[in-house]
């Protein structure tokens, strides 16, 4: 390697680009995807005549969003309303500036595989970053002037917050269990105990309560309260058109993306894949084959997030403030609690499978005496089951 | 009024087993269909510019000026499509025809313009109806663009135009009696008049349940 | 007397502050902006000759001053903006510059949870902003600031407490000393009293296993320090939020009393 590549900031600036150019890129693709997965589902075609298969769809609209009229409506506080998506943009990207897309290197002149290798408090940072994400549907929707837009943010502020708690508390098990926030050394600590060191089977509840969270965190359509077409025409960004508009999207997409990197390092193994991609395999192109592997996750991910977009209906607004507060926040605690006695006990690790399958029945079980009406103290409330078969016939 | 306390009906939330309690089976379920969807690659699209669709026989799109045998516009400017549009989109100048050219023999007036605003237009079908003598009707027409708004206000010779093109397609056949005052003249020979939008018996919209469609 | 003009470095500046907020806060009429811009970035300068960090590192005291210029600013926009919406956004400003200052001084996890507690804090400013304080418009509340001569006093001897403190027990009593090169690191501003024992576990231990490296700013040393050295108060900190919880849930109504 010559003196040139020494220099820590060349490999930066080249993470950082291959890293923003691909997150560009796969957002564009992610939505022509998306488009492609809910046509299929609905059993139609979906775009198909921009190029070979719809394949250059991503470009046109690309160019329409850019050559379109960008409207600041009169009544809208101008600077904020501009700074919205910009925050939005701006933090989701940040916020990958310390996730692993490769096997990481700490190696001066190879290629990191990270934006900013070594940031001890990997998923914190994360954390931090993100929850700014909230300030610009907040500034947003207020600075719309608009009641649609006022009430999207609003539900939006609530949301965010609350579904912070329970993301942060999924994933102090695994920070216990490796005695470490940064993702490339959970990452490489799953590599080195082999396909059953994988965080999936320690901390199967922690990884459902994160990935839960996480959906709700980056507003995608089973929590997307905030855009609700039906109720409130589009949400926070109803006054926004042209390239502003697409840049919210840019924002919740890169947040799809990061989160599908996060729950592929955090509990399935990163780049890790048994007899292909071990700790331990050094063949020539070994590196090509865990940034395939890495990636083949990510894309079942987030595959999996778009189908689940299309599939589950969206939340009402108590139901999702009762599935954080009454659900995932003290099954996250519990969570804590298990690892923590587990740890301090010294039972082997896979104590902790069973006793989260445990948790999990628990608070199954919980629910289904929650949801059974209270006898007694609620005399006045007939139960009714007729007008929901009469619904039906409509 | 306030509601009295027996009107109201509480519906109670249906009590949840465990696995519905968790979600986990209604999430799986909805995936399973959804992506047997994505999976069995059966399609109901039309592929429209290439394939058009078919249309039903009372389709309303856009109008045409019927012509008379002897190649005259069936119009007499009556000014009953004008006055039914609910658009206000007709607007009509008549004039008397002359007396002395054999062209007009029979009769007394035709418009001298004929204007409709394509754009203005709600495809209701009123004119057809209202028009006594089945001088305007509504084709299958239903691609018109323009890139200017006055391209489609439509004067007579474009409205004749149209039913040059589409009197032979087979899908806008005149529906119009024949006759020196296109019909509306001989009341001995005038059918029991249904509506211009009146469609066969075999049509599917015939079968509709829906009042107001008169068969013939 | 003679001991107050003796601190006049640090009296007269925090009296051109006093002027500079007082002139600031919102009132009938038009402020004088231009003035008591002048009469507050003098101020600053003033005490930025009194109170140097000390570092040689150009990179370093720029981003201190950048950080610490925008907190101070910031601070001061907040208090004195009339819109409560642009205050509680200058608040949001204040912490991301107080978490730049962290970050600067190797504490990132602080830097970290600072945001992720206040960005959540300022949200709930901003949702009472909306719903509460602006629903006929700008308010007399708004418009006019409650005893903008008292409060601005009272919260510059505050500072000038603090100051005082700094001065006396902070920067001045670290001295280059002779014969030492100025350019090695030397413990930053304040020195540890020295009749406190200092919890061993607070001090940058090296680690056994690695004994090049300390763990000052990771995860592990912020850990032992707040669970070894401030466990007291860790715990009664926690005391307090467990009775804050337990006071909503009993102030909440319940869903006999008809609602929720």
């Amino acid at each position: 390697m010559n003196e040139w590549l020494q220099n820590p900031l060349i490999m930066t600036g080249v993470a950082i680009g291959v890293a923003l150019g691909g997150i560009l890129t796969t957002c564009a693709y992610l939505i022509l995807l998306e488009r492609k997965l809910s046509a299929w589902m609905q059993d139609r075609l979906g775009p198909n005549r921009v190029g070979p298969l719809g394949l250059l769809q991503p470009l046109a609209d690309g160019a329409k969003l850019m050559l379109k009229e960008d409207i600041i409506p009169g009544h809208v506080n101008k600077f904020l309303f501009v700074l919205g998506p910009a925050i939005s943009v701006f933090t989701t990207m940040l916020a990958f500036a310390v996730v692993p897309f490769g096997p990481v290197s700490h190696e001066k002149g190879q290629f990191p595989f990270v934006i900013a290798p070594g940031v001890d408090l990997g998923i914190v940072f994360i954390f931090a970053v993100t929850s700014l994400a909230v300030y610009s549907i907040i500034l947003g929707g207020w600075a719309s002037n608009n009641k649609y837009s006022a009430l999207g943010s609003l539900r939006a502020s609530a949301q965010v917050v609350s579904y912070e708690i329970p993301l942060g508390m999924s994933v102090v098990g695994l920070a216990l269990l490796h005695s470490s926030m940064s993702l490339e050394k959970i990452l490489t600590q799953q590599a080195e105990m082999g396909f059953l060191g994988w965080n999936i089977w320690y901390q199967p509840v922690a990884c459902l309560i994160f990935f839960t969270a996480a959906l709700a965190e980056s507003n995608r359509l089973p929590f997307d309260l905030t855009e609700c077409e039906q109720e409130l025409v589009g949400g926070f960004h109803t006054e926004y058109s042209a390239m502003k508009w697409a840049m919210f999207f840019l924002g919740e997409y890169t947040h799809v993306i990061t989160i599908s990197f996060l729950t592929s390092v955090l509990f399935f193994g990163g780049w890790h894949f048994p007899f292909i991609a071990e700790a331990a395999s050094a063949y020539p192109g070994a590196w090509v084959v865990k940034v395939a592997v890495l990636l083949f996750k990510v894309s079942c991910m987030i595959v999996l997030i778009q189908m689940l977009r299309w599939t589950i209906p969206r939340f009402r607004f108590d139901q999702l403030m009762s599935l954080a507060w009454k659900g995932l926040i003290p099954m996250a605690t519990a969570n804590v609690l298990i690892v923590m006695c587990v740890l301090e006990f010294n039972l082997p690790r896979i104590w902790l499978f069973p006793l989260s399958v445990a948790l999990f029945v628990a608070v199954g079980l919980i629910g289904t005496q929650a949801s059974l009406p209270a006898g007694g103290a609620t005399v006045r409330r007939k139960k009714v089951t007729a007008p929901v078969v009469a619904a039906a016939h409509h | 009024m306030p509601i009295c306390a027996d009107d109201v009906e509480w519906v109670e939330e249906p009590s949840m087993n465990f696995w519905e309690s968790t979600f986990l089976p209604a999430i799986f379920g909805g995936l399973q269909i959804t992506g047997s969807h994505v999976v069995d690659g059966k399609t109901v699209t039309h592929q429209y510019p290439e394939e058009k669709p078919v249309l039903p026989l009372h389709y309303r799109g856009v109008h045409r000026l019927n012509k008379d045998e002897a190649g005259r516009v069936k119009c007499v400017a009556c000014m009953m499509c004008a006055t039914a549009c609910p658009a206000h989109c007709i607007s009509i100048v008549a004039t008397e025809a002359p007396k002395d050219d054999p062209l007009w023999n029979g009769r007394d007036k035709f418009p001298l313009s004929f204007e409709l605003d394509e754009l203005k237009c709600i495809y209701c079908g009123m004119c057809e109806e209202a028009c006594p003598c089945d001088a305007i009707e509504l084709t299958h027409i239903y691609d018109l663009v323009g890139t200017t708004r006055a391209e489609l206000v439509f004067d007579k010779n474009k409205l004749l135009s149209v039913y040059d093109e589409t009197k032979d397609c087979g899908l806008d056949p005149v529906r119009t009696k024949r006759g020196a005052l296109s019909g509306c003249s001989e009341f001995a020979t005038l059918p029991t008049l249904g509506p211009a939008t009146s469609v066969k018996a075999d049509d599917r919209a015939a079968k509709a349940p829906s009042p107001g469609v008169i068969h013939d | 007397m003679n001991s107050l003009l003796e601190q006049a470095p640090l009296l007269a500046p925090l009296a051109l502050g006093i002027l500079a907020v007082w002139m600031l806060l919102p009132r009938e009429g038009n402020r004088a902006w231009i003035i008591a811009g002048l009469c507050g970035v003098s101020a600053l300068l003033w005490l930025t000759k009194n109170f140097l960090p000390p570092t040689d590192n150009v990179v370093q005291t720029g981003m201190f001053y950048a950080f610490a210029a925008g907190a101070v600013l910031s601070g001061v926009m907040m208090i004195t903006e009339s819109n409560p919406v642009y205050a509680a956004l200058w608040f949001a400003m204040v912490t991301l510059s107080v978490c730049g200052l962290f970050l600067i001084n190797a504490a990132p996890f602080l830097a970290a949870t600072t945001v992720i507690v206040y960005a959540g804090a300022i949200v709930v400013t901003f949702l009472f902003v909306i719903m509460l304080a602006q629903q006929g418009g700008a308010t007399g509340y708004d418009r006019k600031a409650f005893q903008p001569t008292l409060a601005s006093i009272a919260g510059f001897m505050l500072l000038a407490c603090l100051m005082f403190t700094l001065q006396e027990f902070g920067g001045k009593a670290i001295a280059v000393e002779e014969g030492e090169d100025p350019r090695m690191p030397r413990p930053q501003f304040i020195l540890p009293p020295a009749t406190v024992m200092a919890n061993p576990l607070s001090q940058p231990m090296p680690r056994k296993d690695k004994p090049d490296q300390n763990d000052l700013g990771t995860l592990q040393g912020v850990g032992r320090s707040l669970f070894g050295d401030y466990l007291f108060a860790v715990e009664l900190a926690g005391t307090v939020l467990l009775i804050a919880t337990i006071g909503t849930i009993a102030l909440a109504p319940r869903r006999s009393q008809g609602t929720l």
